[in-house]
């Protein structure tokens, strides 16, 4: 048995998140909705024998009961994920949200994810791709001495920026910013965010700087951050510490490498699929869930 | 009369990387008073890299944004002062902290390529009445015909000046010539700045030759302050436009008089110059405030900052990316460079 889904939104991260559902054994993707009938992202879905539709979410909430469609991803801008998020909950349609619109709890997997599960919420939100590369490192540092400050800088290839991120920029920082907070466990946070467009396109990096309360304990913290790096390889195996954690003074610094698995754009967009592959592993523990409860 | 070219002093943000952000407040209303004395008519004042820059990457300033805005600007008889923006960095909250503090101009930078990261804060700004410029940086990177579309995209968010900036100091003369000359020709309309650093000891005359293919702003510091070798030198192409009878509208004496008795004193021994690693920084095309950061890692490491700041040319690394000082340090010394 498999649980229905429909992904909103045919950019590059909709359509990449496509090619993991494709995979899953829990999850069956049925509806791909755009705005643009010519859009590359819905091309590919119909081509994937998906259903499409290109007049957005309300295209979508009349095949919402006939598909039995219980799992919806919306991949669209923050602008337009509240609108949508209420008309699919208000349906009983669980909406995981790949925009920074943040309506719902933050999630990043490895920290919080089995919190969500127990507690059952309608919405949750996925952060950002920068945040889901680097929170589980501040959380890992967190988890064994307080952190008064948590900085993270995410630098992806212009590639493999879409226009919404661009056009939104602010979103990413303040989002980001927010979760490092409330999800990673420092005090204060900080997201700084760099496009650079050498060619041929680097791989997504993600640099985390904590700034631990007393001087770091150096083994216990250097035990955790890799022992975090493996739960991540989990859902994204080309994750990895490419230095460090550096120490110095009471500062920890962590370099990290995303490569890709290349689903929709080439492998150095690490920045998509960890996003796209995060989304997809609470969205399997959710239908896990909803399938043990069936049954 | 011929138009008069409009000067922007850097000292108080670019020049923040010279001293790693660590200017006081009092520094900060000296160097602002003297600057007002000779009537430089704009003034810009943040942190090196922009409203918000403060952190662990780029540095933490000793005082705030609004700290250093709220001590200049109430003392200013004559100039105006700007903040610089770097989206990705600072947002949009961040202006709107500011802006009531009596800020005139505000600058939105970018990567010369991403221009369409500014729409946001740039729209916003014009929006609000402000005199908005947009900044593209590390302008050798691209051609003449790429730099003029990308400033169209600033244009078309409200922006009423464009610049092309020379993060690196990599440009000579002619490149600038030929970059400022197809801007002046694709926006009549708007004004266009130049930007410079001296890492190559060109400063001067590329912001000379920014005038001549028609550039209105031009900027510069006293004592040239600023990242790697500092801007252009305030003081001395204040004198080589009035031998050229460019007309800038500054009173010369006073600006020598701000450059040596009031900022030359301030940065002591950290006062800017062609050292071996701001060359390199000119020579290698690499983003002008990555030197401290290059020399600390190779405190730090013990690899020599210049084969760091090589090694960031080589891989094209944009403003900003600091943290890829340590991380390429750390792998020169594994593969025992």
């Amino acid at each position: 048995m498999k649980i229905r889904c429909a992904l909103i939104g045919s950019g590059n991260i909709g359509t990449d998140l496509l090619y993991k559902l494709l995979r899953s054994d829990v999850l069956e993707p049925v509806w791909m909705v755009g705005i643009d009938a010519d859009s590359d992202g819905l091309k590919r879905a119909r081509d994937l024998g998906v259903k499409t539709t290109h007049e957005g979410v309300d295209g979508l909430i009349k095949h919402l009961e006939e598909d039995n469609i219980e799992i919806a991803f919306d991949a669209t801008s923050a602008y337009v994920h509240a609108e949508n998020s209420r008309k699919l909950v208000a349906k009983g349609v669980k909406v995981i949200d790949l925009t920074p619109a943040a309506i719902g709890p933050f999630c990043v997997p490895p920290v919080n994810l089995d919190e969500h599960l127990n507690q059952g919420e309608d919405n949750v939100n996925m952060v950002t791709c920068g945040g889901q590369a680097t929170i589980p490192m501040v959380y890992a540092v967190s988890r064994i001495q307080d952190v008064s400050y948590g900085e993270i800088i995410a630098t992806i290839s212009s590639k493999s920026a879409g226009p919404g991120t661009r056009k939104n920029i602010d979103e990413f920082t303040v989002t980001t910013s927010g979760a490092i907070e409330k999800v990673g466990g420092a005090d204060k946070g900080k997201a700084i965010i760099i496009l650079n467009p050498a060619e041929p396109p680097l791989m997504m990096r993600d640099t985390v700087h904590c700034l631990t309360k007393g001087e770091p304990d150096q083994e216990k913290i250097t035990k955790s951050v890799l022992a975090m790096e493996k739960a991540v390889q989990a859902y994204v195996p080309g994750y990895r510490i490419k230095e460090g954690p550096v120490f110095d003074g009471n500062r920890v610094s962590i370099y990290l490498e995303v490569k890709g698995m290349g689903d929709y754009l080439p492998e150095y967009a690490g920045n998509l699929d960890i996003m796209t592959a995060a989304s997809a592993k609470t969205a399997e523990m959710f239908a896990k869930q909803m399938i043990k409860n069936r049954t | 009369m011929s138009k008069i070219i409009k000067l922007h002093d850097m000292s108080l943000r670019d020049g923040m990387h010279s001293i790693a952000h660590q200017f006081t407040l009092q520094n900060m209303v000296d160097v602002s008073q003297a600057l007002d004395k000779a009537r430089v008519p704009l003034i810009e004042v943040t942190h090196g890299d922009g409203l918000s820059g403060d952190s662990v990457n780029y540095g933490f300033a000793l005082h705030k944004d609004e700290e250093y805005l709220s001590a200049v600007i109430p003392k200013l008889k004559y100039s105006k002062v700007s903040v610089l923006l770097i989206p990705g960095i600072g947002t949009v909250d961040h202006l709107k902290m500011v802006e009531d503090l009596g800020v005139k101009t505000v600058r939105v930078a970018t990567h010369c390529s991403e221009a369409d990261v500014s729409e946001q804060h740039i729209s916003y700004a014009a929006g609000r009445g402000f005199d908005t410029v947009g900044f593209l940086m590390m302008a050798h990177m691209l051609s003449a015909k790429e730099i003029v579309e990308q400033a169209s995209k600033m244009a078309g968010y409200g922006a009423n000046c464009l610049y092309v900036t020379d993060s690196a100091g990599h440009m000579l003369p002619e490149e600038v010539s030929a970059k400022i000359g197809l801007m002046r020709e694709a926006f009549p309309n708007h004004e266009i700045g130049f930007h410079g650093h001296h890492n190559l000891g060109m400063a001067v005359a590329n912001s000379l030759a920014a005038v001549e293919a028609g550039a209105d702003r031009i900027d510069g510091s006293v004592a040239g302050f600023g990242a790697g070798a500092g801007n252009t030198p305030l003081e001395v192409f204040a004198a080589v436009c009035d031998l050229k009878g460019i007309n800038l509208d500054v009173d010369l004496s006073a600006l020598m008089d701000a450059a040596e008795d009031v900022a030359t004193p301030i940065m002591g021994d950290k006062l800017p110059r062609v050292s071996r690693g701001a060359l390199t920084l000119g020579y290698a095309g690499v983003y002008s405030s990555f030197l401290l950061h290059a020399i600390r890692a190779e405190k730090k490491h013990g690899v020599p900052a210049r084969e760091i700041l090589l090694e960031l040319g080589r891989r094209k690394t944009v403003g900003g990316q600091e943290d890829m000082i340590e991380d390429v340090a750390l792998e020169l010394l594994r593969a025992g460079g």
